[in-house]
Parts: structure tokens; sequence; C-alpha cells
């Protein structure tokens, strides 16, 4: 059985970690105590659990900022336990929360860092600063010359990005990168952020504590429930419709079926129609087709099929002759297909009609979303996660692919606890 | 007297604004700024030469007020000060350096203590020991003295400003692959600097100060003016040596102030 892979996933690992343990000196308990993961090419893997549950001991651990006591580290094929630590640590982007830019280095030389450790020529330097800063949306000519403390926290941490991308590393370690951001601008560089993976596909270890953030961000989640045991490792989907235990579902909270609404696209479901009319049409007509059907109001278009009024029976009562787009009501609750089904279901909420309506890139009237659909896209991930659920139980364990001891697989049949 | 515009320096080491300067948004002054005290200094000095001038002078205050007298005074007092705070630099700078590497941790507490106690001797009494027990005088040994005394602020400030250097920038460092020795020569030392240069500054006007007690122990510099004044009871020339002496000290601290101004990382 091949692992699923993630949007951006080759199905080749990563990153193993093998047994890997962490006892901090003085400390009676282990930190990470016997910890196996098999994290996957090109995916963004999220480590979520409460304080101290060890994960971001674990993410240290995978460039060596913390020193395992005993395991193995598998870098790419490599083992890199016994590895040269700087060299190592050049392979590896990192991003912590407090970003740490060096405040006496302007945001170009802060970029080059790594690209200067590892004695690239200055004019592929300077062109690498140039394609890191406008790939994180900062324009070079601005801020280039400019130092940290005149940047703004979100600027910051963009720059941190853009540093630890600085020679193209496979592998980005990120330390709750987000996390001391505003909720408004952590929104929109999470966004970013997940954009740019999409061009570049890195490997990503993303620490948090938010189990919103990791539903978010995350192609798989790793809930850790303590120094030895990983509760879940599975994509947000099968975390929210499927949660392996009760600490699971008590760490989703509640409303895990409207955080799974966040993970479903309106470009997933199909949409119904709603009676519609063009702009020019005769009064006649849209009485007509609001007889036909059975709802309160026609949806009037425009000549390029755009939405442009609610009109009703008593509209037209009232229109004295105005033209279509003069009466009724403007269209609120209007939704592009890459819209989650929770924005979706957020407009319909408060919608006149109950519906969102659904338009393309270019405004043009696609369907409409109401709640029945909604609840139907619900029951069938319920489904569908149990039909999942059933086919493991029924598959052999030794079909699969040989594993390491107690390794957590992508798709666990059971939480995965270290001996 | 003299000394006296050196004793607020020192105390003032121990409080914050020392320690920790504040992050002034234009580290730079404008163009007046800078010329206010040289030109302030070049006034005093102007105005009390033709005081002097104007005196009618007897044959002891003549002796010791000429160009000759004066000026080997003021140039023993300049080479003692400066060869006392290069000798300090040299010591306290890898001291400091040494006392915040981990592995000496341990070691920290102990040494500061002995050196904090060695600082409430004053340097005169050191000096008297040097002269005493090891008949050890002149220009060596006031050097030995001065060093003694001015090495506490110079390596607390080193420590204290390697150690404000913000963690995560730190561990940001380490994370991209720079060694133990690339953190600590292109991260934690540049940091520091301002911090550094403010024990420096410190340093150099303790020395200026201190400086005129060598006079005890043969070593030359203003304190030789001061105290032929006092031992012949002529006020004119106690002044003489004490105005040359503040105005000594208030240069080497305007000019250590546009150090530590040209001298700070830009960014901080």
């Amino acid at each position: 059985m091949t692992p699923s892979t993630g949007p951006g996933g080759t199905g080749k690992v990563m990153i193993r970690l093998e047994n890997l343990s962490k006892r901090f000196p003085g400390q009676k308990t282990d930190a990470v105590a016997n910890l196996s993961l098999d994290i996957y090419e090109g995916e963004i893997v999220v480590l979520v659990g409460p304080s101290g549950c060890g994960k971001t001991t674990t993410m240290k651990m995978i460039n060596r900022i913390v020193e395992p006591t005993s395991g193995r580290i598998i870098l790419d094929g490599e083992d890199v336990t016994a590895a040269d630590p700087d060299a190592l640590r050049r392979r590896i982007g990192y991003v912590i929360q407090q970003v740490g830019l060096f405040p006496h280095q302007t945001i170009g030389e802060n970029v080059a860092t790594v690209p200067k450790l590892l004695g690239w020529d200055k004019a592929r330097v300077s062109a690498r600063v140039d394609e890191l800063l406008n790939m994180v949306n900062m324009a070079p000519e601005t801020f280039r010359d400019r130092y940290p403390k005149q940047l703004s926290g979100g600027q910051r941490q963009r720059v941190g990005v853009a540093r630890a991308l600085g020679a193209n590393p496979d592998v980005m370690l990120m330390d709750e990168p987000f996390g001391a951001i505003d909720p408004i601008t952590r929104d929109r560089l999470q966004n970013e952020f997940l954009r740019l993976q999409r061009e570049v596909r890195k490997t990503i270890v993303f620490v948090t504590h938010d189990i919103d953030e990791a539903l978010k961000m995350g192609d798989r989640i790793a809930i850790l429930q303590g120094p030895s045991q990983i509760a879940q490792y599975d994509t947000p989907e099968q975390i929210l419709t499927a949660p392996a235990s009760d600490f699971v579902s008590d760490f989703i909270g509640r409303g895990a079926s409207l955080k799974r609404l966040d993970l479903s696209h309106v470009s997933d479901i199909t949409l119904t129609q709603w009676p519609t009319v063009r702009v020019g049409a005769e009064h006649a007509q849209v009485l007509d087709v609001l007889r036909r059907s059975d709802k309160g109001a026609v949806l009037v278009l425009d000549d390029a099929g755009r939405p442009r009024r609610w009109v009703g029976a008593d509209d037209l009562d009232r229109a004295n002759g105005r033209p279509l787009d003069q009466i009724g009501l403007p269209p609120e609750a209007v939704v592009e297909p890459h819209a989650t089904l929770s924005d979706a279901l957020n407009e319909l909420i408060t919608a006149r009609f109950s519906v969102s309506i659904v338009v393309d890139a270019t405004g043009v009237y696609q369907g409409v979303v109401d709640i029945d659909q909604i609840t139907d896209a619900i029951r069938s991930m319920r489904s569908e996660a149990v039909a999942r659920a059933r086919k493991r139980l029924d598959a052999t364990p030794n079909t699969r692919a040989p594993q390491p001891a107690g390794a957590a697989t992508p798709t666990p049949d059971a939480p995965v606890t270290g001996s | 007297m003299s000394t006296r515009t050196a004793q607020p320096r020192a105390s003032a080491l121990f409080t914050p604004e020392v320690l920790a300067p504040e992050p002034a948004h234009s580290p730079r002054r404008s163009l007046v700024g800078y010329l206010a005290m040289p030109v302030i200094l070049g006034l005093v000095g102007l105005g009390f030469y033709l005081y002097v001038s104007a005196q009618q002078l007897d044959s002891i205050e003549a002796r010791a007020l000429n160009a000759t007298a004066l000026g080997t005074a003021l140039w023993q007092h300049v080479q003692l000060t400066a060869v006392s705070t290069v000798i300090t630099l040299a010591i306290a700078v890898p001291l400091g350096v040494v006392l915040t590497r981990p592995f000496a941790r341990r070691l920290r507490p102990y040494l500061l203590t002995v050196l904090t106690i060695a600082q409430a001797v004053p340097t005169i009494a050191v000096l008297v020991l040097l002269a005493v027990a090891f008949l050890f005088l002149g220009f060596q040994a006031a050097v030995v003295g001065l060093v003694l005394y001015a090495i506490i602020p110079v390596l607390l400030n080193t420590m204290v400003g390697l150690e404000q250097v913000d963690e995560s920038v730190l561990e940001a460092g380490r994370g991209m692959g720079m060694s133990a020795c690339g953190v600590l020569r292109r991260l934690e030392l540049p940091l520091a600097v301002p911090i550094i240069l403010a024990g420096v500054r410190t340093a150099l006007v303790i020395n200026v100060g201190t400086a005129t007690l060598t006079t005890y122990i043969n070593a030359g510099g203003l304190g030789d003016v001061i105290v032929a004044g006092l031992s012949t009871n002529r006020v004119l020339v106690q002044i003489v040596g004490a105005v040359l002496t503040a105005v000594l000290a208030l240069l080497i601290d305007y000019l250590a102030g546009l150090a530590e101004d040209f001298l700070r990382p830009k960014g901080l």
C-alpha cells in the first residue's frame, strides 16, 4: 500500500525520524521519547499539540539545534545524525517565531546570509536576494537597503521566510512562524505562504499550538499527545472526520464539522441552479419564470451574465416601467468557486434567499449553494471517512512497505505509540 | 579636585542607561552638536591662558607655569591614559568574551566577586602598595594601577553587551549554519559594540582622572603641576593643573563620544 500523497507529494520520504529521544540535562523525564515519523517530499507537515508535548524539541532535532539523546535522523536517504551540524543547517531553511533578523544588517544582507556562508559569488548572491524578496512580495528596490527596525512585524516575518529560502533548501523548519503577528496579517501571510509553497514545493515541518492554523497549513498533521506519543498522523480531512482518539477530538475542539467545511471548496460540490432572467427581459416574462419556479424572486443577470438584482413579484408591481436593474435588491452573498464551504455557509446564513451566489473569476453567474448542499457535503465526508477507516481495517499489515518499528505512517491504523 | 570630573562616570557605570543605552533614533548629532564641545573647551582654554598671562608670576610660579613644563606634564598624562586604556581593552574585552561562553558560566560569579572587591580598593592605595611592597615605581607601576582599576567597567560592559544580544538573533544565526565563531564575530560582537564602547568611554575618563594620582609614585602627569602648587602653596599653579586636567578629561570624553556615534553599527 503506497502512502496517499498530499497535493505536492511525490510519496518519497524526505525526512525520517527513527526512535528519536531527547532528555535535557538535569531533567528526570524525556522531552521527546522514542518518536518515529516519516515526512514526505513536498508536503507541509504540521506538528501540533499542547504545551510541553515536545513538538518544538522534535523539530529542532531535525537540524540539530537540539542534539538528540538517541535515535537517528535520515534526511533524503542520508543519515545526518552525526553529520557536521553547520553544513547540515545550511541545507535546511529555518524560520522562528521571533524571526531573529540581524538588526545591524540590511534586509538584503540578512537574506544573503546562507548564500554567503556557502561562498556564492557576489553577482549570484545579489540576483538571488532580489528574486527572494520578489517571491515574498517585498519590492527589492524599496526594501533591500532598509534595516529590520524600519519594518513592520509582518514584513519582518516575510523577510524571515525569504532568508530561510536563501540557498533554495529542500527542507524548511518553521517554528510558529506566524505566532506573534496580529490575526489579520497572520491570515494574509498564511495565504501568501501557501501560494508560495505551491510554487516552491518544499518539504516543510511546521510547528504550531493552534489547531486551526494546523488545519489550514498542513498537508498532513501530526498531533502530539506527550513526549512519547503521536495521537494521530493524517491529513486534515481525516483528522476532522475520523479522529483517532478522544484526545484528538478534544484537541480539535468543538465545531469539527464546521472546521471541516474550511477544507472543502465551493468548486468541490455540484451547484444548484436558480431561476434567472436577462436584464432586458419583459416583466411578463419574469412573472412567467417566477410562476414556474417555487422561488420568491428571480436573479437578474446583465448581458455578460453577471448577477445584478434580485427581483420578486412585488417589485414588478411597484416597478412603474423602470427597467429590471433598477428595481428589487442588489445581490449580496456572492462567492467564487475557490471559496471554502465555510465562507459559502457564512454568506448564505445572512443572505435574503438563504443561498450564496457562485460566480467565476470574471463575475459570471455559475449557480447557487444552499444549506441542503452543505449538509449533504458534510454527510458524504463522514461516510467517506468511515469507508476509508473500514478499508484499512480490512487490509492486512503485511501488504505494506517495510517500515521501521513503530514509525508513524501517514495513514496509520491506530495512534502510534513509542515503546 | 580634578578627579571629581571622573567620578560621576564611574558610578554611572552601574546605572541602566550606560549598561543598556537607549536606542536613539538618530544616533548622529547635528554639525552644531558636534562642534559645540570643542568650541567651548577652546574658549575656556583661551580665556584661562589670557588670565594667567596677565598675572604677575613669582619665580616659583614661573618655573611651574611655562610651556615646556606644562607640555611635558600634559604629554605624560596623555600617555598614561592612552597606554593604560589600550592595555585595559586588550585584557578586558577578550576576558569578557571568554566569560560569556557557556563553558565559563560556572567560573563567572567567583571572578566577578573578586573583581568587584578589587574595585573597592582605591587606586591610590594600590599605587602605594606597589611602591612600598614591591618598590615598583614610575610609569609602568602607574599603568598597572590604572589598568587594575579600569578593567572592571570594560569587562562588565563587554559581558552585559554580549548577553543583551537577542537570543532569537543568535538562534537564527546558528540555525542557518553559522559556526559558533561566526556567530561571535558577525553577530554578538557587532551588536555588543555600543555597550562595550560605553565601557571604554568610562575607562578612559576614569583613567584621565586617576592618572593625576600617579605623581606620587613619580610617574609624572598633570598631577605634578597640582602637587607642586599644593606643596609651594601657590593657588594659581594648583588651579592651572586642575583646569588642564578637567579640560583634558572633557576632551577625551568628547572624543570617546564621537567614537561611540561612528562605530555603532547602523540599523541599531
